[in-house]
């Protein structure tokens, strides 16, 4: 089975990131623990690292879009593995999924002093 | 400490935890280095070097304090469109202009402005990205309230900031959850510079200094030594001075 790369989480009240630069293109090999985009939260920009070695087979985040942690980012493929046959549709349920998930009620504000703004 | 005397005493401590392992053994905590002037590519330099040990563990956190000569940096969210003077303008004034990988959009360094870089291993830290630029600013924060500076967050915009004006700058990146470049704290330095550019791509707002805001220069090794206590602090951790 081909393996995911997500959003990483980054932080227990981040909830998104933005793609900032893919470091290796599609088709190209990549290494366990290898630094293959950058993201930004906050004024962070995080290394996200390849969770498998094989070849980055499908980019589904582009520069510039905002995905919400543990959202699908990129599929890397080893020998005889293939593509998830995920519909757009499918992808973009979960996203509305998770998106009501982190509007949550009880979420957290960031600190006490941000709380008195 | 002279700037030969900060790089000596850094090289000589790399040495030293590299090769034997009763240095390593005895270096916990946070070490920290006051190199003094250093160029920014050679900041940058040696900032990779740490980042590849602290990787391995073969060294434990550090935090590198200097000054930069006067330099204009765009970040990785960043673009030149933010400067908004002429190049040959900026080498007239003797300020050069160079891309970093760091978090945020455009800066300035220059001597006077009191910069760190913490080499931070945030795996040991609760893997928190977020948490870290917030304990940042709360060293900041308390380091100015030792001078009387009441300074904030901005919920709006990163760094510390005295009303309006902004008197700490952040820009961070994180990759295997080590931390390279930090903050650059305006202390004595002239502001001036900032004007040729749209300070972080905020343009609606202004930036301030300590010696602008207290009306005299300070030592910035008393801000230095300020800072380093609250680090420990906030930061729980046994910070001092690699020897």
């Amino acid at each position: 089975m081909a393996t995911e790369l997500t959003m990483p989480k980054m932080g227990i009240k981040i909830t998104e990131g933005t793609i900032i630069e893919w470091k290796k293109k599609e088709g190209a090999s990549v290494e366990i623990r290898e630094s293959i985009c950058v993201i930004k939260a906050k004024k962070v920009a995080f290394e996200v690292e390849a969770p498998e070695s094989g070849i980055l087979a499908k980019i589904v985040a582009k520069e510039g879009d905002t995905v919400p942690v543990g959202g699908p980012l990129a599929y890397i493929l080893q020998l005889g593995e293939e593509l998830p046959s995920i519909r757009r549709s499918r992808i973009k349920k979960r996203e509305a999924k998770r998106r009501r998930g982190s509007e949550r009620p009880y979420a957290v504000k960031c600190c006490s002093e941000c709380e008195k703004k | 400490m002279s700037r030969d005397g900060g790089i000596l005493a850094f090289n000589k401590w790399m040495e030293a935890i590299l090769t034997n392992s009763k240095a390593t053994r005895k270096a916990r905590g946070c070490s920290v280095f006051n190199l003094g002037m250093v160029d920014f590519a050679e900041a940058s330099q040696l900032q990779s070097e740490l980042i590849e040990q602290r990787r391995a563990g073969k060294i434990p956190d550090v935090i590198l304090f200097l000054q930069h000569r006067p330099v204009i940096t765009i970040g990785a969210f960043g673009g030149e469109q933010n400067i908004m003077v002429p190049r040959d303008v900026l080498e007239k004034e003797g300020i050069s202009v160079t891309h970093t990988d760091r978090g945020g959009d455009v800066t300035y360094h220059g001597p006077g402005q009191l910069v760190g870089y913490p080499i931070l291993d945030l795996k040991t830290r609760g893997h928190d990205v977020h948490q870290y630029v917030h304990d940042l600013e709360e060293v900041m924060i308390r380091t100015l309230d030792d001078y009387s500076i009441e300074a904030h967050r901005d919920t709006d915009y990163p760094g510390v900031w005295v009303g309006q004006e902004k008197i700490c700058a952040l820009g961070i990146r994180v990759a295997h959850w080590v931390t390279k470049h930090g903050f650059a704290l305006n202390v004595n330095n002239d502001l001036k510079p900032f004007s040729y550019i749209n300070p972080c791509g905020i343009v609606d707002r202004g930036v301030t200094s300590m010696r602008q805001l207290l009306g005299q220069e300070l030592e910035i090794r008393d801000v230095t030594n300020s800072m380093i206590r609250h680090f420990s602090v906030v930061f729980d951790t046994n910070v001092h001075e690699a020897r």
